[in-house]
């Protein structure tokens, strides 16, 4: 793969884990000022999960 | 401070268009969820059809009387349970519910849990069938209904202007804002204490009559055979008085210290007539009643108890009487009008209908639940100052009286499915945290079971609350009242 393609693919990335982080955080705060603001519609926990394993891949994987 | 503002706005340039792009969504994301949670047009429907309901409509209960082999909304017993939980404070609720036309009819209610410590619901008529096959002359005002077996009255006003004998009407949802004075005719009052045997379990609705200048007295003693401590709700003992029109008299609340509560209350003397002594207390809590009123009984319940070789006899002008014990010692065969009436298990509802005026109930012991619409009086003569309860009377009994009055709009039926709305006051409703409003399925004298259940094809709730632009404008009187 090539050096451009690979710091595409890396900026996608980063891009993608921003958007989840900064998500979770503003759907976590929400949550707990405005108890089922967000949990009469969306299942926070999924929400978690998907966040902490994007965490973790990212750590293994990508920052190599 | 421009600095500090610029900084958020340099790192949003900085970020690259996907990521902008996907912060822009989440926000728009954020905005609808805000939008859904707020409701600023102070209106929200929630709706379902399976009893693995979602966060709005949630927790099905108890599990023995919904069915289990399928997920469908089926009830099997009753009265069913479900929790309403909606994300900011509403006024009022109106529950639709469609479900499958079945044989026997349907007597089906939705209430709202209003006080947990004594289990009192607030609620409302989704299905009488007795009414609905009624075929008398109707007159008509709004959701007022009034049948008449021979027609006398043309308009509901003209209705409400002279209304009828207490024996010849019956009332359903509704009842006059006024009514008749009662005088008793030959009656005296004496001032003698007179205890009355055994215990009283939970809310007692006594009816007494009161002569000119004669004093409501009453002497209670509360103890508890809990074996659990109580909750603060639990030891709260709390006494209305109310005259015939429904005006509170006279309140008062005390808390059971150590166990023991001794309580003389005393009040009055009004005019002549019928007044309602309520006595709200917990299920866990015991009342020793001693009273110099002659004339009196219970309205809608009694739950008496006493040892086992004790034999109670009760009369009531309830047509139906409901039965059930929660205790397995006190299952027996209770007699009513000779009648029996085999209260096999315990928190099993037993019915049995009588046609009569004036049934006899014998039963030992006691802690057993009789409930019914009319009077439970310890005496032969009833004295009922209430006008008749259409309840859940069939076809049949109805028509035992000339008028029948009721707030009530029969449900929508096409193609085996029928439709009813039922309007709940939000106001005042328990609200259990976590949870939210408890409301009551109730589908009495239905004979519910797994052979013959009632399938519900869906629920739905709509909630009418404050705008978003009615809660701003009363805001400031909101602040003003809080700094009073």
């Amino acid at each position: 793969m090539s050096i451009r393609r690979q710091i595409k693919i890396k900026q996608l990335n980063d891009d993608l884990y921003l958007w989840l982080t900064v998500t979770i955080a503003v759907l976590i705060f929400s949550e707990a000022v405005w108890p089922g603001l967000v949990s009469a519609y969306l299942n926070l926990s999924f929400w978690l999960l998907f966040w902490s394993v994007s965490a973790i891949l990212k750590v293994v994987f990508v920052n190599k | 401070m421009l600095i500090k503002l610029n900084r958020p706005v340099r790192w949003w340039f900085k970020q690259t268009k996907v990521a902008r792009v996907l912060l822009t969504a989440s926000l728009v994301g954020w905005l609808v969820l805000l939008y859904l949670a707020s409701r600023p047009f102070g209106v929200a429907v929630y709706s379902l059809s399976s009893q693995s309901g979602n966060y709005f409509i949630h927790k099905f209960g108890p599990t023995e009387r919904w069915s289990t082999s399928s997920p469908d909304l089926i009830m099997t017993g009753q009265p069913g349970y479900f929790f309403l939980r909606p994300t900011r404070p509403f006024n009022q609720a109106e529950i639709t519910v469609t479900w499958q036309d079945r044989q026997p009819d349907t007597y089906l209610e939705a209430g709202i849990l209003m006080d947990r410590a004594n289990w009192q619901y607030q609620s409302q008529p989704l299905n009488h069938p007795g009414l609905n096959k009624l075929d008398w002359p109707l007159v008509t005002a709004g959701h007022h209904r009034l049948w008449q077996k021979t027609p006398v009255y043309q308009t509901w006003s003209e209705f409400i202007e002279r209304l009828p004998n207490f024996s010849q009407l019956a009332v359903y949802n509704w009842s006059p804002s006024s009514t008749k004075s009662i005088n008793l005719t030959g009656y005296r009052s004496h001032q003698v204490w007179q205890q009355l045997p055994g215990q009283w379990r939970g809310l007692q609705q006594i009816v007494t009559y009161l002569a000119d200048d004669e004093q409501l007295a009453w002497r209670i003693t509360v103890t508890s055979d809990s074996l659990q401590e109580l909750t603060a709700d639990e030891r709260l003992v709390e006494v209305n008085i109310t005259n015939s029109v429904n005006q509170r008299l006279w309140s008062e609340q005390r808390r059971l210290d150590d166990n023991q509560l001794e309580w003389l209350i005393t009040a009055g003397p009004w005019s002549a007539g019928a007044y309602r002594l309520e006595i709200k207390a917990s299920r866990q809590l015991l009342l020793k009643l001693a009273t110099q009123q002659t004339v009196f009984g219970w309205q809608g319940q009694v739950w008496p108890v006493a040892s086992a070789d004790y034999h109670w006899r009760f009369w009531t002008d309830a047509p139906a009487i409901i039965a059930q014990t929660i205790q397995p010692a006190s299952r027996q065969i209770i007699l009513v009008n000779q009648r029996p009436l085999n209260l096999a298990d315990t928190y099993q509802q037993y019915s049995i209908e009588t046609l009569a005026t004036s049934s006899e109930i014998s039963l030992s012991g006691g802690d057993v639940q009789l409930a019914g619409s009319g009077i439970f009086s310890l005496q032969p003569t009833i004295f009922n100052p209430q006008w008749r309860r259409a309840g859940r009377l069939s076809v049949d009994q109805l028509a035992g009286f000339d008028f029948i009055a009721a707030d009530y709009q029969p449900p929508v039926c096409r193609q085996h499915l029928c439709t009813a709305t039922a309007k709940l006051s939000l106001a005042g409703a328990d609200w259990q945290s976590g949870d939210g409003y408890q409301i009551m399925l109730a589908a009495d004298n239905s004979h519910l079971s797994t052979v013959s259940p009632l399938v519900i094809q869906e629920i739905s709730v709509k909630l009418r609350g404050a705008s978003l632009w009615q809660f701003l404008r009363s805001l400031p009187r909101r602040l003003v009242n809080k700094l009073q």
